[in-house]
Parts: structure tokens; sequence; C-alpha cells
């Protein structure tokens, strides 16, 4: 995929197929995947690379609890994952039981849409898993 | 021609520090004229000597010509590079080397910030990259607390241990009188701060404070000229890993590997030489990690190293003897306070925490969120 000017950047590209369903990274030409969406392969540069979509599979690298008042939604759970393609990034976590999330727990990744909102990327704790 | 080239060739002649605390009232700026005249005063230089200027605030974007315009002077020489809490250690090479080049011969580097008084208002720092911010962490106390949580897993590191950089950064400032809290701490009650993000409690975290620093900068041939006895400046390096904190190559191991790796070659020192050790502590854990990372202890030990009072006033390894940025001062950005405790040290300056015989002075800024890394040593004219 060369670099071009027209239509959008990779960071859009990224979001239309989130809000479309498909949680896609990027794959440069040296086979390493990388994540969040840029337009040169890091650190190695060139444009070779291309969009796959990813395995939704994850685990848990760091993670931190956020206390919140229960009226404002209570505690939430911010994390730092691993994808199993090797790419780590920040996202919050959906918790499916009352068991809390620890570093190294697997969690898969799931969209979440919203009617006036772009799509957002979290990830799903427990036992849907 | 490699680094070491630059080792001694400057040195610094001149430090103050204004306005630490709360000054309501008090712009940015003046207040860091006010630190400006006081450093150049505690130098014997005046104004219009200034031809090299680095300066750095929390809401100028165009710092370097706020500050020069403010001062009345026109530079052969600016820089406000930003890289968080420690720009004024890259700024303190690049004006090394500005000298060194014959770009110009009397650099001064300034901060001021009114960061408490205004509210907390620093947006510029702040900046919450664009990813990091849909997950709503608590910018930047979420950061550190990922890698605090990454530490006491792959280590062990403990609660208690973090709090024990708080007990002793707290009972340094109880015996500095520039401190804005003066009043030691204990284990317990730092436990049982509430959480912000966990594992960081509220005491876990620097302070935000008002404040302003300066320091003059001069070549090494030029520094017996002046009164005060001058700090060498032997080594500096910085390194830069990230700018988000997921895209951090390893949680647990800072770019401070890498930047005192080239500061101690640089200046022609190991670890176990220094005497003064002064590092960021915008959290507990940073002064953990940069132990670790620059060498005092092995990695995975530093929870144990700040045990016991190690590091605190009376212990074997003197850390942060201002009170560092969880007792003493954090306006922002506390890079230029770290080392101007560092060069107070070597002048013999600090009173009741002054570290007996000090000659070798390490100062470690921190910038971003554990993103950029910047390690000063400097030295008495012993070491030269």
């Amino acid at each position: 995929m060369g670099q071009s000017i027209n239509g959008h950047g990779p960071w859009a590209e990224y979001q239309q197929r989130l809000n479309a369903g498909q949680f896609c990274i990027q794959q440069g030409g040296n086979g390493h995947y990388f994540f969040y969406p840029r337009v040169n392969t890091p650190a190695i540069g060139g444009d070779d690379w291309q969009w796959v979509e990813a395995s939704g599979q994850a685990s848990i690298y760091s993670l931190s609890r956020i206390p919140q008042r229960p009226e404002r939604g209570g505690d939430y759970y911010v994390a730092i994952v691993q994808l199993a393609e090797g790419p780590r990034l920040m996202s919050q976590l959906r918790l499916s039981s009352e068991v809390p999330p620890v570093i190294g727990d697997s969690v898969r990744a799931h969209i979440e849409h919203s009617e006036d909102a772009d799509a957002l990327l979290v990830f799903q704790h427990g036992e849907a898993v | 021609m490699s680094a070491e080239y630059l080792r001694g060739k400057t040195a610094v002649v001149g430090v103050a520090q204004a306005g630490i605390g709360h000054c309501a009232g008090w712009q940015p700026l003046e207040l860091m004229g006010v630190a400006v005249q006081r450093a150049l005063d505690d130098a014997g230089i005046g104004l219009d000597e200034v031809d090299g200027l680095c300066a750095t605030t929390g809401s100028h974007y165009f710092a370097s010509l706020s500050a020069a315009e403010y001062l009345g002077i026109q530079p052969s020489f600016s820089s406000c590079d930003m890289n968080g809490g420690s720009s004024f250690m890259s700024q303190l090479l690049q004006g090394v080397m500005a000298i060194e080049a014959g770009l110009c011969k009397t650099v001064v580097i300034a901060y001021g910030s009114n960061a408490r008084s205004n509210g907390g208002n620093h947006a510029g720092l702040i900046e919450t990259p664009e990813w990091e911010q849909l997950y709503r962490p608590r910018i930047p106390v979420t950061g550190y607390a990922l890698a605090a949580a990454r530490h006491m897993h792959e280590y062990g590191t403990r609660r208690e241990q973090l709090a024990e950089v708080v007990v002793a950064a707290r009972a340094w400032g109880a015996m500095n009188p520039e401190a804005f809290v003066q009043e030691a701490i204990d284990l317990e009650t730092v436990l049982g701060a509430k959480i912000i993000s966990d594992p960081l409690s509220v005491m876990d975290c620097c302070l935000v404070t008002d404040g302003a620093a300066a320091m003059v900068l001069v070549a090494k041939d030029r520094a017996k000229e002046y009164g005060k006895k001058a700090a060498y400046v032997l080594g500096a390096s910085s390194a830069t890993t990230h700018r988000q904190i997921d895209q951090m190559p390893d949680l647990t191991t800072t770019a401070a590997v890498q930047s005192g790796e080239r500061a101690y070659q640089m200046a022609g020192v190991q670890a176990r030489d220094i005497d003064v050790i002064q590092l960021y502590d915008a959290f507990s854990i940073n002064v953990i990690l940069f132990l670790e990372d620059l060498g005092f202890c092995p990695k995975g030990e530093g929870g144990a190293f700040v045990s016991g009072g190690r590091i605190a006033p009376g212990g074997e390894r003197p850390v942060n003897t201002n009170g560092g940025g969880i007792s003493c001062v954090h306006p922002g950005m506390y890079g230029l306070f770290c080392m101007i405790e560092a060069i107070r040290q070597l002048r013999g300056d600090c009173g009741d925490r002054q570290i007996p015989s000090a000659e070798l002075a390490l100062a470690h800024g921190n910038g971003g969120t554990l993103s950029s890394q910047a390690t000063t040593i400097f030295g008495t004219e012993a070491c030269l």
C-alpha cells in the first residue's frame, strides 16, 4: 500500500473499519504487527504495510482500577492489553463477573457501538472470554 | 570526537529558586524574572552578559521568545526544547554544547509557573495523547500507576515500599526551609491515603505548587571569576522511548538505563561513585525505577532498596534531600529544582540536610509519562 494523500489517513481508516464492526491492525513488510494506526512502519520505516483483522485475543499487561462514585458509574479499570499479535494498547475492561481482573488474565476485544459517536474498542474480561 | 569531550568544559556558577508554594497574583514570567535575577546575583553576573537563554513555563508556547522579551535581552543562542519535566536537563546539555561551540558565553536556564495559584492550570503539560483519552485514564497518574502495577506484578514490589519513598521525601522536606510541605509523615498515614489510580494514592503523587528557578552556565575557564563555588558539568545525556504509556517498550525499565549509561560514560564515573542522588519523583514509583535503572541497585530490587529508611535522613543512601517533588516543589515541571539541589549539595549550601563531603552529584529528570529520561552529573573542582 503506497502512501497517498488522497482519501484519508490510517487513523480514519481504522475508525471506519471499527465502526463497521471490524477491529483491524497493521502488519508491516517485516511481518510484525503494529498499533496504533500509523503511516510509517515503526522503527524500520517503509509503507508496505497492510491492514489485517486482529484475532481479538489479548491478555492484561498492566492494570489500574480508578475509583469513581457509584452515581457517576462506579469504579472502572484502565488496562494496557497485549494483543496475541504483539502490540500493546490502552483500553478499558468490561467485566462479566464479580471476579476482579488481574495482570495476565485473558481478555477479548469487543466493539461498542453508539448512535452518536464513533465505535469504541474495549476488552471483555471474565466468563465471556 | 566522542561526547566525553564535553566533560568538565562548563560550570554552573549561579542558582536560585523563587516563589515556591502559593503565589497568588504572580504570573509565570514574573516568578521566572525573580529567579533569574537571584541566580545572576548569586553568580555575580549582569543580565547584559547573558547571551544564551533556555526558557520554559507551563503556559507559553514560545517560551524562549516570551522570556527573552520579558528580560529585555536578545540572545545569540536560545532553546525551549520541550520534553516535559526533564527539559531542563536536555537544555543544560544544549547549553554546554552552545558554549563549547562558541555560539554564546553565558547561558541562563529558567523556569516559572503559577500552576497552583492558577488553579492547577498547566494544560499544556497534561495534553492527553489521542488514543488514550478515549479510556479516561487520570492523566498523568494512571500512566505511573500502570508502571507501578506491572513492577509489583513482576518483582513483588509492595505498596509499603512505595510509601517508604513518600515517608523519606517528607522527612527531607521537614529539614528544608524552602519546602512547601515541611511536615514528616508515617508509613501508616501514607498507606491510608485515598487511592487515585490503583495502586497509587494521592500521597504517592507530587505536589502542585507555584515556583520558579534559574541557573547560570559558563565555560570552565570563566568559572573561577565568580564568587560562588562552581559545579562543573561532567556528564549529561537524554533518551526517549515513547510518548503515551501504552507504547513504552517495557513498563518496568525506563530510558534512564540509556541516559544514565551515557552520562556516566561522559563523566567517567559509576553509580557507586555518586555522593548525591536527586531523582525526579513525580510519583513514588519513579524513585524505585530510577534507582534501578541508574545502577544504584539491581532491577527489581528498588522496593527493598528504599525500605528501612535507607534513602531518608540518616540513611546510608540519601535521595532527594530537598524533599523532591513530593514534599518540596512541583510546579508542573521539576527538573530544574532537581539539578539545583544537586548543585547546592556540592556547594555545601544545604544546612541541616547537607551530605558531608559531597563531591559528585547526579540529578535525573523525567518527562511525559516515563517518556523522556535525562541524566546530569555534576562535580566539584576536585572531580576535574
